[in-house]
Order: structure tokens, then sequence, then C-alpha cells
């Protein structure tokens, strides 16, 4: 059940002067809705409908130099004071720092983010499943199968802190997944991700996931090695996510952990690449302040090949005497490394087609998505992972045969570094913690050092 | 292949009331063999002693799989010797541990375990916990970099 600005703002405000008369002088409260409703279907007709809703409520105080946080997902006010009495029995707990963080000043208007669609928030799983029955008729006549889910609801966030701070943020959510596998084997992909499914096209999305799994009968196998190849925008996203908090984050570069430490003001990248995070823009999907309470900004990262920015949140913004982008992150959610990192990139998209890319390369690969992607060194931006859902093999300028699933490991530097066309699909792509808008791209350096069996 | 188990083995896990349950192996455990970590390093004329895990990727059908380590060791002649710089080792899953020929016994056993070990689409995270010992395994291919 979400909860409604004024009702949002109201526990957060309560929150923060409960633990101020508990004798916190530092103070923030996030209060994090969700409720959303997933259909999942599979061998072409729906499984399961759920309704499901998650309000929590993170508290985050100081009581001297220490800290101390904590959450719950009750909201009466026996259960705020309890709240506030574990921060302070953890922040006793916990050892004295040299600097308390920062917190973030009031703001008299955040930016504005158009995203609220009534028809997508309330949803319901009968409309759910009939979007599933349009994509999945346009499969009927064939043997590939079917198999995904839709999300359709609302998120909501507010934020107070003791400063004097209160911001609250609502916008609709909507995923649509389609996974197909044919008898060979051959499987295909295809997602919409956005604020809104009113102009969702479902038989599109099914067409592009179910010809790709009937491409070929067969699987060739391929030798490991080096290989030119085309990136699809799901797989461009998950490598761009990985760039994002290994080399984007101002922690990495502070503590020069990051594999972008020192590039600030290089030439890494060929000049037709430029790569923004850009959490306002009416395509993609984000809040307008950050978990801290900090308005978001557009940050440009890399731009013409040369590396420009990184993203803070207060903590690094003040060590680095600066201000904070709005990338703090919420205190749940730690990835490999700590501090902001930029989840809501944009690699410019340029004018060549998917088809333009594919006939650009002598012998390479195509790849539909990645999956299972991991830093195997963090430092350097090495990563390790595999395709799936649509691996091909390019010769000669067209598609030529369906290969397994491979194992890649890549930096994801250096993948970028030798890029040699851009698409001009912009698609909105996510997975874990990302929501990346991305075009395919074509890269020279793609290494092939395994495959599934 | 070996018989399925008659009726459900108490495996289905979610991380949340709202998610659908689905087939979770989160305490899968290694019997001890025998002998400790000194004396199956000894026993190992070359190799590598891979120590704790930094990074982890396997396929959609969990067969092959990467695994970076947090320290790795060369071993020669029975003792460990040179610090390698972003140990990490691949294989096939069936095939790798087809290839284990060792495992070290109870004083060397310790729980290991991950909080975010996730499954399913949409994702859901588990912690998992794994009571393993000290194990050798032939012919694994090690040292994969970019």
């Amino acid at each position: 059940m979400m909860l409604g600005q004024d009702r949002a703002q109201e526990l957060v405000s309560r929150a923060v002067e409960v633990t101020r008369d508990g004798g916190a002088d530092y103070i923030v409260a996030l209060y994090s809705g969700k409720d959303e409703g997933l259909t999942r279907y599979c061998n072409d007709a729906v499984q399961m409908s759920t309704e499901y809703s998650q309000p929590t409520l993170y508290l985050q105080a100081g009581y001297g130099n220490r800290l101390g946080a904590a959450g719950t997902n009750v909201f009466d006010e026996i259960s705020l004071s309890r709240l506030a009495g574990q921060t302070r029995i953890l922040a006793a707990g916990s050892t004295d720092r040299t600097h308390m963080p920062r917190l973030a000043p009031p703001v008299r208007t955040m930016p504005g983010v158009e995203s609220w669609h009534p028809e997508t928030a309330g949803m319901s799983p009968g409309e759910r499943a009939d979007i599933i029955a349009r994509a999945v008729h346009e499969g009927e006549e064939g043997e590939v199968r079917m198999f995904g889910h839709l999300v359709s609801g609302a998120e909501e966030r507010a934020v107070a802190n003791s400063e004097g701070l209160v911001a609250y943020h609502a916008g609709s959510v909507g995923r649509f997944q389609v996974s197909t596998i044919a008898p060979s084997g051959g499987m295909g992909f295809a997602r919409f991700v956005g604020r809104s499914l009113d102009g969702v096209d479902p038989p599109g999305i099914a067409r592009r996931a179910l010809d790709k799994a009937a491409l070929f009968d067969t699987f060739t196998d391929l030798v490991p090695g080096e290989y030119e190849a085309v990136l699809e925008p799901e797989a461009t996203a998950e490598i761009l996510f990985h760039l994002g908090y290994l080399g984007f984050g101002a922690a990495g570069h502070l503590n020069e952990s990051s594999c972008l430490s020192g590039a600030v003001g290089e030439q890494v990248f060929p000049h037709f690449v430029s790569i923004c995070d850009d959490p306002l823009r009416k395509d993609q999907m984000s809040e307008p302040f950050d978990p801290e309470g900090v308005p978001r900004r557009r940050v440009q990262l890399v731009e013409r090949g040369t590396v420009r920015g990184v993203v803070h949140d207060l903590n690094t913004a003040a060590q680095a005497g600066t201000a904070s982008t709005g990338h703090g992150r919420k205190p749940e959610g730690v990835w490999f490394t700590d501090g902001p990192y930029a989840r809501n990139m944009v690699l410019e998209p340029a004018t060549a087609s998917r088809q333009e890319l594919i006939s650009r390369v002598n012998r390479g690969l195509l790849i539909t998505r990645l999956h299972y992607t991991r830093p195997l060194d963090a430092s350097s931006g090495v990563l390790t992972g595999m395709t799936r859902d649509g691996t091909f093999l390019i010769e000669d300028g067209v598609i030529a045969a369906m290969l397994p699933n491979l194992r890649f490991t890549v930096s994801a530097v250096d993948l970028l570094a030798h890029i040699l066309d851009i698409g001009c699909d912009l698609t909105l792509a996510t997975e874990y913690f990302h929501m990346n808008l991305v075009p395919s791209i074509r890269t020279r350096h793609f290494r092939v050092t395994g495959r599934t069996e | 292949m070996p018989e399925p188990a008659q009726g459900s083995g108490g495996h289905a896990r979610c991380d949340t009331w709202a998610r659908p349950p689905i087939v979770r192996m989160t305490n899968i455990n290694l019997e001890p063999g025998s002998g400790s970590l000194d004396d199956l390093i000894a026993d190992t004329r070359r190799g590598y002693l891979f120590e704790g895990e930094r990074s982890w990727s396997i396929d959609d059908r969990r067969l092959n799989f990467a695994i970076g380590a947090q320290a790795g060791r060369e071993i020669v002649d029975g003792r460990p010797g040179r610090l390698l710089k972003n140990p990490g080792y691949t294989g096939i899953t069936p095939r790798v541990w087809g290839s284990c020929d060792a495992v070290t016994g109870p004083e060397e056993r310790g729980v290991w375990g991950l909080t975010g070990c996730g499954k399913g689409a949409p994702m859901q995270n588990l912690h998992v916990g794994h009571a393993v010992s000290p194990a050798r395994f032939r012919g694994l291919k090690v040292g994969v970099s970019s």
C-alpha cells in the first residue's frame, strides 16, 4: 500500500523527531515504498499473479561521533521509538568516527521528473494478462515457446533529516520481459522497461524474441580468442553498469582504486564516445533526489572520448571539496565497492542501425545479452560473465550461425576504448541496480575464454 | 542417474513472503575427508592454492563457472611458493567436481557463506551457508585474464 506524499512525509518527519528526543544530533530518515503486481507466464500461459507491497523505513542516527542505523516496516509510535532506540544501541557499540557525514540542506524545489502514469501504477492482474496474451498470440503459429513476466506498479520515496529537509517522490513502474526457447535450444529475449506501459507493443516485443530463437536449427562451436562483436543494448548496458561503479564513482578516485584513477582529463575512449549520467531525462527512470535527500543532477562522465567527471555523494564531496551530485546510495545494497556510483548512464547514440553494425563485421559475434557479469579485477575493470539468450557468429556482414553461451573476460575500459561504431537504437535497459539508456555498439575487443555445454 | 527423492525435500525458498518460492540449495555441505591442509599441500607436486572468494559467475544452466579468489599461491614440490596476482579458476561444474581427488578432514572444516546469492526472474536474493573443508581438484583451468 503506497502511503502517498502526506503520510510518507509525516512518517519520516516523525521518525526524525522521535530520534532527536532520544538524544541524536544527526538524523536521516528514509522511507522507501513499493507496490508491485507481478504476473509470470511460462510455456505460453499465465502461471501466477502476485501483488507485492514493501514499505521500509531506514533510520541513520548520530550520537556524538558515533553512528547507528536500523530499519523497520512497522510504523506505529512504539515501533518508531524502538527503532530510534536501536540506532542508539548500535551507535554505542560502534567506533568513534573522525568526522560525521554531512547532511543535505533543505531544498525549496526539487527537480521535476515526469514519472507518474496512473494506468500503469494501478494496472490489474487481468490487464497484465491481456498484455501477455497479445504477446503470446504472436507466437501461436510456431514451435518457439515463450516465458517471462510483466511487472506493473508504483514506488515512492521520502527523506527527512535533522537539518529540516523533507522530500517526497512517487513514480509508476512497468517491466515486460519475453524470453523464448526453440526446439533446437535456440533462445531469444526482448524487454520493455519504463514508467508507462501505455505504449508498450507486446506483439513487437514478442516478435523480436521469437525471431531470434528460431534463426538456426543447430549450434556451431567457436574457438576462444579475441573477436570483434556487436553488443545489443542489453549487453552494452551491463558493461556500462560495471564501469559506472568501478570507474565513475568518486570514492574509487579518492582512494585510487578506480579503474579510471588518474584518467579525468585524459582521452581514454574514441572521440565519438560521450557518456553522461542523467537521472532527470524524460526517458530515464529515477527519482529527483538521492537517498541522502540531495537533488540528482546530470554529470558529464565522458565527453568526446575524454573522461570529464565522476559522481559524488555527501561524503565523497566533502572529501573532495566539492558538492554532491545526488548519487548517494540506499543504506543497503552495497555492490563490490563503497560509495556513490553512476546508475542512470546514457551512452550518446549515433546513426548506424543494428543491421548496419552487423554488416560491418567481417568475422565476429552478435551478442543479445550478458549474464552474471562480475569483476575479476576491479582496479583494472576486468569483468567475466556469460552471454545468453541469443549469441551468433557474424561472417561477411551477415548472421551466419548460432553459438552456445560463451564465457567472456574483458576489461570494461578496453571494450569501450575499442568501440568502432555506435548504433541509433537507444534503449532503456535494467539489471541489478542500474537503469542505463544505451544503443548497440560494435567493438574490436571482446575476448571469449570459454563456453557452456 | 540417481533416483529422484520422493516428495519435497523442503528446499522451497523465497526472499520475501510475496515472491513465489523456488527450489534453492542454500545449505549444500561437503562431507570432510581426512588430513590437514598442510598435508594436502605437501602431497601436491605442482599446483595452486586458492584462498577466499572475491568474485563468482556461472551461466544460466549452472555449468560454466569462473571464480576469482582473494589470494593465490603457487605450490611447487609440496610447498607454497609465490603469491599470485588476481588468481582465478574456471571450469564446467560436474567435470570439476568429478576431478576432486582429495578433501581434508573435519579439523579443517568451516561454514562459509554469502549474504547475496541471486536466483530467479525477477531476482531473489538469499543468504547461503556451506560447511566445507579445503579440497583438491585436478586439471582445473586457472589464471584467465583479459
